[in-house]
């Protein structure tokens, strides 16, 4: 074990949320250790993750007792073991401390010659029995060594631990034989499973496997979040472009990372709780909050070689940049942007727009639309609604129109209709849509060219050539566009070619409002429910 | 044939070049942001986990061929994606590359072991195999891709860099697993993704499609290949109206417009342009007389072997037709007549060599009429901008509204001849400048001329040297003779753009050379299937006709068409009326009983027509699709022994087959609901 590897005592003083877990593993595995945990962290799992190989690699024997122990850990991810055997190979090269390399044909630990472990469980569990034997084996070696036998009748202990990460993801055949490893190899190995799931909705069906020692991580809290905040930044680099920066020193700057820290909880936190994400968001902002402050030093110049921060430029710097945690947190936490971006560099270069306009084809807009409408208009209005075919249906309609907006709010006793627009799209077929679009392109594609097909569309009406537009291979495509880019999403199954396909529109009231002015369809009118 | 192949050859490998150029910085952008992802200064420190670089570019599908293009002769050392096996032995970069298709990544298995054996064959090939391939770790284990990476020798290896191609078509699912297991060793592994995506950047297809915590692993920064308006006007500019390149063929406005159109609507892609162009070339070589467009040769190695080959008998119809297209009077009578009207009182006598000779003659004009325009065009572009940047307007309209349908119908009126409104504006416009501005433009023009390539700068000499004398004349001008001197220019500048940009149809021979305002056949690119499946049932006998002979359609449309009888269709389009009319659901025994009585009907009026022309060589009712002939001569058969019994098996067969095809084409639905009921699948045809 090298000496920088944390203790039980560091780490828990690292992770304040953690520390419950590791008293009681420490006390579970240093004792009789049970054989079968399960972690359950809803919350911080990659943080969870981390610690436990930082916890099980600094587990130290004690040296005080009779036995000596000796600790093998192997860690699994269970997204990463795809197949059961790659899922044997990692878990006893890990175990046995082996690591495969290139020059010898990446081979795996070899307990006996000849013998495989990685075809069957069978197989790993004789795996586990005989790196079991290799480890009590090769520690009595080098205690033989180390004492000359002194002590000779000295028992060694072995103590096996597996931990597998994102449990949920294991292979379902897996499941109940890790469960039970303990008994079935007759070795003293402890099974540790961590996922952000709870074991009941996990657990083999029919009680297969025996009831786990339940353990559960709690939400971070404030304070333990802002340690580990400043424990990511206790190593800040500086940047050396800045020579106004570079004149501050070292220790003046590490007293902003409280205050910076602090403000960037107090405005983030409240939506995302994770501490990753936090350190995240606070990481890629710390190059623009320096050049921030530098921009600020520079505009309040001090002569002398050395400058110091005083508290008036702290709270205005922090005043000044409050803004940016929020911009950053909206950019950075869908990962609409990486964290690269927000150097103050690359700032520098280009403004980022941050215009949500979207590329579309004029075709795709109509099509936007008319899903848009199918979706939140009940299918009886579209005649009401979208059809003008003459100047009296066009009264007609507006009269209706007036009507429907009264009607709601005369009656205040009934139950009150939610608008179709606050309950989501509903599904429409196709036809239905490519109806809407047609009547749609009718009154506002004035000067559209249907051009190239005289021949077939000689003396035929408005009406026809809409009908005709709509089935162009072109509009199909658009929609196949639009819903590999989820604008529109299939409600029915792409392998079912009977009947017509069914959508549902996947974009909001006001994205397609800004869309409809773009091709200058008035959308309020053609709503059922007007806002 | 050729001929096509070989204008389009130019043209394609222009538009290319031009994309390719136009590509290239960023090409180059991106190379050195892939080959820099891993520096320090790239990523910033304290991130809680380290990331994957990844690049989304955008843009089509040719960019990634493209991207290898540019790349294979190797700018300098580390610069290389790696193909094959065969390069990597060559030269040992520090750069891996690997590619991985949609194919390979079915499950992750198979792109685990894509990704893995791809890296470590060449090693493998060196001969460290493996002793026990069931004792070691599996090939689609990202440990073996590790310890392989750790055996190399520093510097050996600096990147390896995975390319996604066709990104849209991997199952979102894989992928994520994928990055999640190389995201566990990128600390080990220096990987770097390329997402080749051909969905626009906004909305994002990553975004849309990949969850927030397979995001967070990667670090995305999309590229953007150069696409959208300008890059289509460069295209078309350059290609068309460059002054260092001669296209075999001009296209014509509506081309033009359909482009824009095409553009706006439906695909904003650089595919779909060179789609447009080829097509329109395709449509433009159905022409026999195009054979005439690069030389006179027809296709043979000189023009003794063209005489010859035209001499032979079954060439006398092309040669009649080129003999009264050169007869022929152009469309206008212009001033480019006057040579072609004395040879026309002696054109029978003339041999199959003078007409050649006069067909390549016409061709010289037009080349040389359509540099004019261009020239004109370039010109007036640059007076137009110059005057711009002063402030000055040419085009009368204020408000740019809709910039590429003016840029669209700035060169479609060139090539029309009908730029005289802004010829005339221009003009005015230089008469009105002070002395700094005219400097200028002069200057500007000047170095226009100078720039000119070579072959063209002689032809226009003249005008050079009119721009130089007034250039010095500007220098010494007195106060009050520089009205007259700008008057000059402008006078000289309308005149000079007047006199270029010319109609390009004035020509003789025109339509070999120029597309003109034939429509771009937009069906062939933007069919309406439905549509026209239904109306070819409705009115089969257009379509028919319409295949048998595109010509003569033209001339019968004039005629009155009265609505053939029911009877006189073919048997699907008598069952599809049938259908129109029926409800809902089908019974399929009224349906054949309805058939039944209209082919009674057919036949009778057959008797009759047989009785009337009395000859089995008339039956011709031209039913179209060949398939009725066959049935006519059946009948008539039929008709003589007149059995009652095998009529009746006649119609039912006929009748199945119509119902099939029916079926085949889509517009049947079977259910279980009601024996004997079909559904129907179409209603409400406007007829």
């Amino acid at each position: 074990m090298s000496e920088h590897l944390p203790t039980f005592e560091t780490l828990s003083a690292a992770y304040p949320s953690h520390k419950p877990v590791l008293l009681t593993l420490q006390t579970l595995l240093t004792a009789t250790s049970p054989p079968f945990i399960y972690i359950t962290d809803p919350y911080t799992p990659r943080i969870t993750s981390n610690v436990l190989k930082q916890f099980l690699a600094g587990l130290v024997p004690s040296p005080s007792k009779s036995k000596r122990t000796v600790y093998a850990h192997a860690c699994l991810n269970a997204i990463s073991a795809f197949t059961p055997r790659l899922f044997f190979d990692t878990a006893l090269n890990a175990l046995a401390g082996h690591v495969p390399l290139w020059q010898e044909g990446c081979a795996n630990w070899r307990g006996n010659e000849g013998v495989r472990y990685n075809e069957s469980v069978d197989g790993f569990i004789w795996g586990i029995r005989d790196v079991c034997e290799y480890l009590r084996q090769g520690q009595e070696q080098t205690g033989k060594r180390e004492s000359k036998g002194k002590e000779k009748e000295r028992d060694v202990d072995v103590r096996m631990v597996l931990v597998v990460e994102r449990a949920e993801r294991l292979l379902p055949e897996l499941v109940v034989p890790l469960t039970r490893l303990a008994e079935l190899t007759q070795t003293p190995i402890t099974t540790i499973l961590t996922s952000s799931l709870p074991w009941q909705d996990t657990k083999p069906p029919l009680g297969a496997s025996p009831d786990p020692f339940f353990m559960q991580v709690g939400p971070p809290s404030k304070e333990s979040t802002l340690h580990i905040l400043s424990s990511v930044f206790s190593d800040l680099p500086r940047p050396d472009s800045d020579p106004t920066i570079s004149r501050v020193s070292q220790d003046s700057i590490r007293t902003l990372h409280t205050p910076y820290l602090s403000t960037l909880h107090s405005v983030c936190a409240p939506f995302v709780p994770d501490p990753d994400e936090l350190a995240y968001i606070g990481a890629a902002l710390w190059p623009a909050f320096l050049h921030e402050l530098g921009r600020l030093l520079r505009a309040h110049e001090q002569a002398g070689d050395e400058i110091e921060i005083t508290e008036e430029t702290k709270m205005r710097l922090l005043r000044a940049f409050a803004p940016k945690f929020r911009e950053a947190l909206e950019a950075l936490f869908p990962r609409l942007a990486c964290a690269a971006d927000f150097l103050p560099s690359s700032r520098a270069g280009e403004p980022r727009d941050k215009d949500t306009a979207m590329s579309l084809t004029r075709t795709e807009k109509y099509v936007l639309i008319a899903a848009y409408l199918a979706s939140t208009n009940p299918p009886k209005s579209d005649m009401r609604m979208v059809y003008r075919g003459s100047e009296g249906d066009r009264k007609r309609r507006r009269r209706r129109r007036s009507s429907v907006l009264a009607s709601p709010s005369k009656k205040d006793g009934g139950a009150v209709k939610i608008p179709q627009r606050l309950l989501g799209p509903t599904t429409f077929p196709l036809d239905r849509m490519l109806a809407i679009m047609g009547n749609l392109m009718i009154e506002h594609e004035e000067e559209l060219d249907f051009g190239g097909d005289e021949w077939e569309m000689e003396g035929l009406g408005r009406e026809r050539n809409a009908e005709v537009e709509v089935g162009r291979v072109g509009v199909l495509g658009a929609i196949t566009n639009l819903t590999q880019s989820h604008l529109l999403i299939r409600t029915s199954p792409p392998e079912r070619i009977d009947g017509p396909p069914t959508f549902k529109c996947g974009v909001g009231y006001e994205v397609v409002l800004g869309l409809a002015r773009e091709v200058g369809v008035s959308l309020g009118e053609r709503i059922w429910e007007a806002a | 044939m050729d001929v096509y192949r070989a204008a389009w050859k130019d043209c394609l490998a222009r538009v290319q070049s031009i994309i390719e150029e136009l590509h290239s910085p960023r090409l180059q952008e991106i190379t050195e942001q892939v080959h820099s992802a891993h520096l320090p200064s790239r990523t910033l420190s304290n991130l809680p986990h380290p990331e994957i670089p990844t690049f989304c570019v955008h843009g089509e599908h040719y960019l990634s061929k493209t991207m290898f293009i540019y790349q294979s002769p190797p700018p300098s050392g580390p610069l290389t994606y790696l193909d094959d096996v065969t390069t990597k032995v060559l030269e040992p970069p520090n750069v891996s590359g690997c590619h991985l298709y949609p194919s390979d990544c079915t499950n992750i298995t198979a792109a685990m072991k894509s990704l893995v054996s791809t890296f470590t064959q060449r090693d493998v090939a060196e001969g460290v195999s493996r002793k026990w391939p069931s004792a070691s770790l599996a090939s689609y284990d990202i440990h073996t891709l590790v310890s392989w990476y750790e055996h190399l020798e520093e510097d050996e290896c600096s990147q390896l860099i995975v390319i996604f191609h066709q990104f849209e078509q991997f199952e979102s699912s894989v992928l994520e697993d994928f990055f999640y297991i190389c995201s566990l060793v990128v600390s080990k592994l220096p990987f770097v993704f390329i997402f080749s995506m051909s969905s626009p950047p906004t909305p994002s297809y990553l975004h849309a499609t990949y969850s927030r915590d397979a995001l967070t692993l990667l670090r995305v920064k999309t590229m953007v290949a150069p696409q959208g308006w300008s890059l289509v006007k460069a295209v078309l500019e350059q290609t068309f109206f460059a002054l260092d390149f001669e296209p075999d063929i001009m296209i014509g406005p509506p081309v033009l417009e359909y482009i824009l159109d095409y553009f706006k609507r439906y695909n904003s892609s650089n595919d779909a342009i060179l789609t447009i162009l080829q097509l329109t070339f395709m449509k433009h070589f159905d022409e026999p007389l195009t054979i005439l467009a690069r030389d006179s040769f027809l296709s043979t190695e000189s023009l003794a072997e063209a005489d010859a080959k035209l001499s032979e008998p079954p060439s006398f119809p092309f040669l009649d037709s080129l003999l009264s297209r050169v007869a022929l009077p152009p469309l206008s009578s212009g001033s480019l007549d006057v040579d072609v009207s004395d040879h026309e009182s002696d054109w029978p006598d003339r041999s199959i060599a003078t007409l050649l000779e006069s067909v390549d003659a016409a061709r010289a004009r037009f080349r040389a009429r359509s540099r004019g325009v261009k020239i004109g065009y370039r010109l007036l572009n640059l007076v137009k901008g110059v005057l711009a940047e002063m402030g000055y307007r040419v085009d009368g309209k204020k408000g740019k509204a809709d910039a590429e349908g003016e840029d669209i119908e700035f060169m479609g009126r060139a090539l029309r001849g009908r730029l005289a409104r802004e010829n005339k504006n221009a003009g005015a416009a230089v008469k009105e400048l002070s002395w700094a501005d005219a400097q200028r433009l002069l200057a500007a023009i000047h170095q226009f001329f100078q720039e000119l390539p070579p072959h063209l700068r002689a032809a226009e000499a003249k005008a050079r040297v009119k721009v130089v004398s007034w250039n010095s004349q500007l220098q010494r001008v007195e106060e009050e003779l520089f009205p007259e001197l700008t008057e000059a220019i402008g006078d000289w500048l309308t005149g000079f753009l007047d006199e270029k940009l010319k109609s390009l149809e004035e020509c003789s021979l025109w339509d070999i050379w120029y597309t003109g305002s034939t429509p771009f056949p937009s069906e062939l690119l933007n069919p309406s299937p439905r549509a026209s499946i239904i109306s070819a049932l409705l009115h089969p006998h257009e379509y028919a006709r319409f295949q048998a002979d595109p010509e003569s359609l033209e001339l019968e449309i004039g005629e009155t068409q009265d609505a053939p009888m029911l009877w006189e269709l073919p048997d699907t389009s008598i069952l599809f009326r049938r259908y129109l009319e029926g409800g809902k659901m089908l019974n399929v025994y009224d349906w054949y009983e309805a058939f039944a009585l209209e082919l009674e009907t057919q036949r009778k009026e057959m008797r009759k027509r047989l009785a009337a022309e009395a000859g089995p060589s008339t039956p011709k009712k031209n039913k179209g699709k060949g398939k009725a002939r066959e049935l006519d001569e059946q009948m008539e058969m039929d008709g003589e022994d007149d059995d009652e019994e095998q009529w009746r098996m006649q119609i039912q067969a006929r009748f199945i087959r119509a119902l099939h095809e029916l079926d085949y084409a889509g517009f049947i639905k079977h259910t279980g609901r009601k024996a004997d009921h079909v559904l129907r699948t179409v209603f409400d045809v406007l007829d």
